[in-house]
């Protein structure tokens, strides 16, 4: 089993600005913000409005996909798994289609908005656009979902169960700590130039926490993309309101890794 | 495909079993009903549903009946009912075992909608999905990994892949696994959108079927790494050797009608056990009664076992579709038929679609061929996953 993951591509919209294969820039605010310069959406029409926040998870999907960068920048994977964090799921348009049945009448509410009122629906459509036949889940662990999302990723390019895993957190639901983030894991090899998760845990224990969390699933996938273009080792730890520890430990590109210690019990970061 | 260092993907055992259903508390009632071809699904009590081209459902026991249950487990009183199911499936599964805290213990649980009661209102300790995992480890001690997995109808089949994956990287000896979804008048009526319920009780790969009825329920496991039950005398009911899933990447909603994805999910299930569709004797299906699903299946069964007596069973004739639960209560009843050798009809079905002709079990219980089963399981949005079960004596 590789002990080490390579993070060959990444990229994070909120409402900073979008950023691929950099620090994202910090900025307050609710909601994400706009795209620059948005390229015409790659969701083929199929009769049935696409949710903007689907759309948004395949724009930044293909993003992270074309960009790539290690060196030498290996080959395609075939098969990409989709794993998702998310604290809100399908919250919004659970609401949405409430209120449809409400203003509709009971037995009259919208098939096609129905269809997305699942957590998965959003990476359904990545799946669609972008032609992705891997395994496709979200995962929800209050504040460290994104992280949770991206520890069992790891594990999973690490052991061989998936040839690589686009990870990351999704939360969209008009707020501040609104995010998309996708982290692109393939198993590292001898040779390729990319960051790398070289730890990575979870662990539950409600009475570690009191108080409400300083982080939030933005902040987590925000620290987490400033620590691979960094260039530094980092650890990326945090803790949520309901009792989960998450880690993830991050080396550079160019530097020999140094596996950091695993501590018995996760901090916040 | 991916590959494992070993060659095959870690084996882990099933020790414990619980679950809750429209048949009530328990799994020997559970089994009982479906050996019988008994159908849970009768008229829908829990909201009203009027205007809607269905209203049955296979409705569990009331809260105070589930709460009754699980407070021999635990003191958690959870404010939802997806919760109380899964607390109420714990508690059959946990029954006599000492639970202290450990790091080395983990809770994965599968749910579409989990604490639905919390929409709206997902900013206090526990979230909408996660409430349901939170308030299974809370009750079992666990300090180890604790999340929720949601993939549609196959939620809780991926719950049982990432145990799986928890076991076999050595983070955990045991993981609580569950699955759980409660009926919720929002789920209802999107399926009433959608055209999906059918006004009979569900008749999977029957050639009269009209679709599909919904259910509620939980089931909970035990997953263990086999040194581990082995060190605690513990007999597996069955031991989990692979799992698989994939996507269709064809439609949010209808399945690709060529199978091909459950194929793939099917087909990496056997890649990670190390073994191939020559190996399986049964077939548990997804099953859910709609002409899709039925068809999808049927082609995929046709590609993977090429005409083989591969005998097939499904449950969703007896328990409704209990949608994020309905994997983990698969695996469930796929882990009684293998510990007891029998494979119960599916009930509602007497004469087969033709346009989906598969070796299914009909009227009445046969015994199981082979040592092996594979758990199919689709979802909306094109998510397929899909299990290996093994008899331990040829497993461990």
């Amino acid at each position: 089993m590789s002990p080490e993951v390579a993070v060959t591509s990444w990229a994070v919209w909120s409402a900073g600005g979008v950023s691929i294969n950099e620090a994202p820039v910090p900025a307050e605010g609710r909601g994400l913000a706009a795209w620059p310069n948005r390229p015409a959406s790659l969701i083929p029409q199929r009769g049935r409005p696409v949710p903007a926040s689907a759309s948004a998870l395949v724009q930044l999907a293909q993003g992270v996909l074309s960009n790539r960068r290690a060196r030498p920048v290996p080959a395609p994977p075939t098969t990409v798994d989709l794993k998702l964090g998310t604290r809100t799921g399908s919250e919004q348009i659970d609401l949405a289609f409430l209120r449809s049945l409400a203003d509709r009448g009971e037995a009259f509410g919208s098939p096609s908005l129905f269809a997305y009122t699942l957590s998965t629906a959003a990476g359904g459509e990545v799946s669609l656009a972008l032609g992705l036949r891997g395994a496709l889940s979200t995962v929800s662990s209050g504040e460290v979902s994104g992280l949770a999302a991206l520890v069992t990723g790891a594990a999973a390019v690490a052991s061989g169960r998936s040839e690589a895993c686009l990870c990351g957190a999704m939360d969209v639901s008009g707020s501040d700590s609104d995010v998309i983030a996708l982290f692109l894991l393939e198993s590292s090899r001898p040779g390729l130039a990319s960051p790398r998760l070289v730890g990575w845990s979870l662990s539950f224990d409600p009475e570690a926490m009191t108080g409400p969390p300083s982080d939030s699933v933005r902040s987590t996938m925000e620290r987490l993309a400033v620590a691979l273009a960094g260039g530094e080792n980092a650890e990326i730890g945090a803790s949520s309101s309901g009792g989960h520890s998450a880690l993830l430990s991050v080396v550079p590109a160019a530097r020999r890794a140094v596996r950091p210690r695993r501590p018995a019990r996760v901090g916040r970061g | 495909m991916p590959k494992f260092p070993g060659g095959k993907q870690l084996s882990a055992a099933i020790t414990a079993v619980g679950t809750v259903t429209g048949h009530g508390l328990g799994r020997e009632r559970l089994f009982a009903a479906l050996l019988e071809g008994r159908s849970a699904i009768g008229p829908l009590t829990r909201f009203p549903a009027d205007g809607l081209c269905s209203n049955l459902a296979a409705e569990a026991p009331a809260d105070e009946e589930l709460e009754r249950a699980a407070s021999t487990l635990c003191a958690v009183r959870p404010e939802d009912r997806a919760s109380r199911l899964l607390l109420a499936a714990a508690a059959e599964a946990l029954v006599g075992r000492e639970l202290t805290p450990s790091p080395r213990r983990g809770v994965v649980v599968g749910t579409t909608k989990g604490a639905f009661e919390y929409l709206g209102r997902s900013s206090g300790s526990a979230d909408l999905l996660e409430a349901p995992a939170r308030a299974l480890a809370l009750a079992t001690e666990a300090r180890g990994p604790t999340f929720a997995t949601s993939a549609a109808c196959t939620s809780s089949a991926v719950a049982l892949g990432e145990a799986l994956g928890l076991i076999e990287d050595d983070i955990c000896d045991e993981v609580i696994v569950g699955g759980t979804e409660a009926l919720h008048a929002f789920v209802y009526r999107g399926f009433h959108a959608l055209r999906a319920l059918s006004s009979r009780p569900a008749m999977p790969f029957d050639v009269e079927r009209s679709g599909l009825s919904l259910g509620e329920g939980a089931a909970v496991l035990v997953l263990e790494s086999l040194s581990h039950a082995r060190t605690n005398g513990r007999r597996p009911l069955a031991v989990i050797e692979g799992f698989g899933s994939s996507s269709d990447a064809y439609d949010q909603v209808a399945p690709e009608p060529g199978g091909r994805g459950l194929l793939a999910a099917s087909l990496r299930a056997l890649t990670a056990a190390g073994l191939t569709a020559e190996d399986v004797g049964g077939y548990h299906a997804h099953g859910t009664g709609t002409v899709q699903n039925d068809r999808m299946e049927a082609a995929a069964f046709a590609a993977l076992f090429s005409g083989r007596d591969v005998v097939v069973s499904a449950i969703k004739g007896s328990l409704g579709h209990t949608l994020g639960a309905g994997g983990a209560l698969d695996v469930a009843v796929c882990a009684l038929m293998l510990d007891r050798g029998t494979v119960p009809p599916i009930t509602n079905l007497k004469a087969i679609d033709p346009l989906a002709q598969m070796p299914a079990v009909i009227g009445k219980p046969c015994r199981l061929k082979g040592d092996r089963l594979l758990v199919g399981s689709a979802g909306f949005g094109g998510i397929n996953a899909a299990l290996v079960l093994g008899r331990p004596e040829v497993s461990a």
